[in-house]
């Protein structure tokens, strides 16, 4: 049993290749995401990011951030799940909290995925550098 | 089984029974003397299992299994006539049969009911003098029971007594009759009988529960009389006044009459054992009263003489007693002889010798507490000859009032025992029946049996079924079992046999004298096979139980089995019908994408290739006047749903292209999109989104394309260089208008310039250790061959991707497009 961080009902996850680690800072809900987001870490981030929307609107967060500086590959699949989770988040607590992406500029995939996330909701999603 | 010795095969309706159980322990006994196996087929039968074609235990006897087969009591319903038809079955044996036969061709042992039971009514009726006897049946159609029905009106009738039918009970020789005969006489009827006999003494035992009950005393306000002398008559309050019938001895003599029968030339006999009153106390004697004393009342000459001078006369009366014990070897002499020594002043053998008969009799099953009779005698002899306050008289008033207590001692031992043995018994059971209950295969059933059933003392145990659900059941299968302690290891399945040989060939392999029990696993009449334990010190209730439970765990077993195997089949056929439905997709899919790539200036190769049967990947080339139109992307997800949007994209952007040829590309996909929106989220409630680049090559040089997909790579001919084009814009079928999240891009081609669209699942493609294609690779592929033919630059490619990756993960999709203005290519 992973213990919790103080203050948080989320507790970090580490499936071998990927890791979801939550940390919060004032009114920033932040989780580094680590590894491969391949066939095998979908479930869990499904999971999580549903855990991850409840927190958020529970502890009344204006920010959640996701490191991507350590996430080396997502598949298609796992930025459905992602495409969900802005849905989810934009649509029905709007105007809750606003989402920033970390990103790696050394990481093509993410300059290509995360472009296309931010034009869906552009008001609401950040990405940066 | 093996028969290396002669075999005997005993049919019984069960095993846990007080009337059966002396019977087949004597035959046990006796059998264990002769060195001879023994197999005991349970089965309770009734007519119509006779005529029906049933799957009965008593069945699989034959001469491929014993020698010779003894009828015991097959169920209360059969006539001597079933019986006799029954017997037929084994005309090839030699038969003995207990209950009645009406034929000559069968040996019978049986024993003479009518005497004793008419010396036991007329007890009641002479001795007693009661006038309201009431009588309590046996089961309609019982022979038997008729039989002792019909002595009680006979002996009514030569005591002058009227019949009255209102006295007479309905039963089926259980306790529960006697407790619902009270409660009809006396509740329903409002008679007060006298006294009431019983067909048996199970019946008598619910009759005094329920008199009890009432608060009746018995026998002070009703006699009991019971028939058959179980050995609880003994135990019950007060002691039960009964007819003996000899069952030891029946069980020992049907054995020796049918091993006759198979010395050469003899012929089939009948013997009749007699039946006897034992007078206890629920008639309304004592039962350690000496009615008739054996002795003169007259007094002798006191003193140690006078006891010297009556030896004989003592000596016979205590024979007459009939009391169990060593009575081959004159008992009764040496206890009066011992008794007279120690009040001789001789060696005190009294008690010691008194100890050992008791013990005799305790281990013979006799009646241990009828010795009070014998001290009740000695003490009458000492009365009428000894002086009163002589040395000699108190001296035979303390020995006997010890042996009072060592006999009540003796005679306490037994059921205190019964009853320990009884209680460890159930103990095990429970613990038996918990681990039987939790198997769920025929492996595992071996070893549970292997690790509980020795606690009950049976060294092996076999679990048979029959192969056919209809009978003659012509083979079985050893499915399970244990012998020396271990579980066998049968293969799957079990091992196949002739039905009629009971177990496979070598089981057991045993050269010394072996004796079984061969019972249903459902008393049901058409059981689905039978077990077979190997005998051992447990009482007949331990296998009855056993055959229970392990009947459930069969029926358990088997039921999960058709369970798993219907599943499997039904998983089978969803399995099948998915693929099918899955190579109908797969054929749709391929049969839309395009098949002709001859296109005004320019040449275009392509190629789709599946993870799985259907798969996500898009392209579609639609040459148009008003130019080349070409579409790649991928559905984001797995599997079906992914390929049924797939073919809704193309479907719809084939439309809306056909429908504004002139578009910008970001107009089509404005409308696409609200069409892919509006199905996938709002119809079909999933949310798959699609990541498509529209690319519209006009004739004119010109490359005008929109949508967020992977970056475009073209191979700069003049330039001798790859250019990556990024594909800004957002995806299909995320968001419900895409209005202002598009831009229209436009690039210039050059002559011989290559373009390749592809999707994922080529940079994507992983090795073994987990690192990708990548961009960079295929980058310097198409560097190395952009020259090519665009069929041999989309196979080069794409064999290094194959060789590259270990299993293929993503749909690969590549499209090689070269730029050919003036030329038509085929």
């Amino acid at each position: 049993m992973t213990a919790l961080p103080s203050g948080l009902g989320l507790a970090p996850v580490d499936e071998g290749g990927f890791s979801l680690t939550p940390s919060l800072r004032g009114k920033v809900l932040a989780v580094k995401i680590c590894g491969n987001g391949d066939m095998a870490a979908l479930d869990v981030l499904n999971r999580y990011l549903k855990q991850l929307h409840r927190e958020a609107v529970h502890l009344g967060a204006a920010e959640v951030e996701l490191d991507f500086h350590e996430l080396y590959f997502m598949n298609s699949s796992c930025l459905k799940a992602l495409v969900s989770f802005i849905d989810g988040a934009a649509n029905v607590d709007k105007p809750g909290y606003r989402i920033r992406f970390l990103t790696n500029p050394q990481l093509f995939w993410q300059r290509r995925s995360l472009e296309a996330l931010q034009r869906l909701a552009p008001e609401f999603v950040q990405i940066e550098s | 089984m093996p028969r290396r010795r002669t075999t005997i095969g005993v049919l019984s309706l069960e095993v846990a029974n007080a009337y059966l159980e002396p019977i087949l322990d004597e035959l046990s006994a006796t059998a264990r003397e002769h060195q001879l196996n023994l197999v005991n087929f349970v089965e309770s039968l009734n007519p119509e299992d006779l005529t029906a074609n049933r799957r009965l235990t008593t069945n699989i006897a034959g001469p491929a299994s014993v020698d010779a087969i003894l009828v015991l009591p097959l169920g209360h319903r059969l006539t001597p006539e079933d019986l006799t038809a029954y017997c037929q079955r084994f005309s090839a044996l030699p038969v003995c049969s207990v209950p009645a036969v009406t034929t000559d061709s069968v040996s019978h042992v049986r024993v003479d009911n009518e005497a004793g039971l008419r010396a036991a009514i007329a007890h009641l009726l002479g001795v007693h003098g009661y006038r309201r006897v009431a009588f309590v049946c046996g089961p309609k159609g019982s022979d038997e029971a008729e039989l002792r029905y019909q002595v009680y009106r006979s002996m009514l009738d030569a005591h002058g007594i009227a019949f009255d039918e209102a006295l007479v009970a309905p039963g089926e020789y259980m306790i529960q009759s006697g407790i619902d005969a009270v409660a009809l006489l006396w509740d329903v009827r409002g008679l007060k009988p006298e006294a009431i006999v019983c067909v048996n003494d199970g019946t008598a035992f619910g009759v005094l529960e329920a008199l009890k009950a009432r608060g009746f005393s018995v026998p002070h306000d009703v006699a009991v009389l019971g028939f058959d002398d179980v050995e609880l008559a003994r135990y019950v309050d007060p002691p039960l006044t009964t007819v003996r019938q000899p069952l030891r001895e029946l069980g020992r003599r049907a054995l020796e009459v049918l091993l006759e029968r198979l010395e050469p030339g003899s012929l089939p006999r009948s013997e009749v054992l007699a039946s006897e009153l034992v007078i206890r106390d629920s008639c309304g004697c004592s039962a350690y009263r000496v009615s008739d004393a054996p002795l003169s009342s007259a007094p002798g000459p006191l003193g140690l003489e006078a006891l010297n001078q009556k030896s004989l006369k003592a000596q016979r009366a205590l024979i007459s007693l009939g009391l169990p014990g060593a009575r081959d070897s004159h008992w009764e002499e040496k206890l009066y002889a011992t008794f007279l020594d120690e009040l001789s002043r001789k060696t005190p053998q009294f008690l010691p010798f008194l100890r050992s008969v008791l013990d005799d009799a305790d281990r013979s099953h006799g009646d241990v507490s009828a010795f009070h009779k014998a001290i009740t005698l000695l003490w009458q002899v000492v009365s009428k000859n000894l002086a009163p306050d002589s040395w000699e008289w108190k001296r035979a008033d303390r020995l006997l009032h010890a042996a009072r207590v060592m006999t009540s001692g003796v005679a306490e031992r037994g059921p205190a025992h019964q009853q320990v043995r009884s209680v460890d018994s159930a103990y095990k059971l429970t613990r038996t029946n918990n681990a039987l209950s939790a198997v769920i295969d025929f492996a595992s059933a071996g070893r549970v049996l292997a690790q509980h059933l020795p606690e009950h003392g049976i060294p092996s145990c076999y679990v048979c079924v029959y192969e056919s659900e209809q009978p003659p059941v012509e083979w079985s299968r050893l499915v399970a079992g244990f012998c020396s302690g271990a579980a066998l290891e049968l293969p799957e399945g079990g091992i196949r046999f002739r039905t009629e040989l009971v177990l496979p060939a070598g089981i057991p392999d045993s050269a010394e004298p072996s004796q079984h029990i061969v019972g249903p696993l459902s008393r049901n009449g058409s059981s689905p096979g039978y077990v077979v334990f190997e005998r051992g010190a447990s009482a007949g209730f331990v296998y009855e139980n056993l055959l229970v439970q392990i009947g459930t765990m069969v029926g358990h077993i088997r039921l999960l089995d058709a369970l798993v195997r219907e599943a499997t089949l039904r998983e089978a056929a969803e399995r099948a019908r998915m693929q099918k439905e899955l190579a109908i997709a797969a054929q749709i899919q391929a049969s839309i994408l395009p098949r002709s790539f001859a296109v005004a200036g320019l040449e275009i190769a392509a190629a789709m290739q599946p993870a799985t049967e259907v798969g996500g990947d898009y392209y579609d080339i639609i040459p148009l006047e008003s130019g080349t139109w070409i579409g790649i992307g991928d559905v984001a997800g797995h599997g079906l749903p992914t390929g049924l949007v797939m073919l809704m994209l193309q479907a719809t952007i084939s439309g809306v292209v056909r429908g504004a040829p002139n578009a910008p590309p970001s107009e089509i996909l404005y409308t696409a999109n609200a069409v892919l929106f509006d199905n996938i989220r709002n119809r079909m409630e999933q949310d798959e989104h699609v990541t498509l680049t529209l690319l519209h090559f006009t004739g004119t040089g010109q490359m005008i394309f929109a949508g967020a997909h992977e970056d475009i790579l073209i191979y700069r001919a003049r330039r001798g260089e790859v250019e990556v084009v990024q594909t800004p814009g957002a995806w299909l079928a995320a968001a419900r208008d895409l209005r202002g999240k598009l831009d229209d891009i436009t690039l210039e081609l050059g002559a011989d310039d290559v373009v390749l669209l592809y999707t994922d699942g080529i940079t994507e493609a992983r090795r073994a250790d987990g690192e990708f294609f990548g961009p960079e690779r295929l980058i310097a592929a198409l560097a190395k061959v952009w020259q090519a033919p665009v069929q041999e630059i989309r196979d080069a490619i794409l064999d290094q991707v194959r060789a590259f990756m270990g299993t293929q993960q993503d749909d690969i999709t590549l499209v090689v497009i070269r730029n050919t203005p003036g030329r038509v290519s085929s």
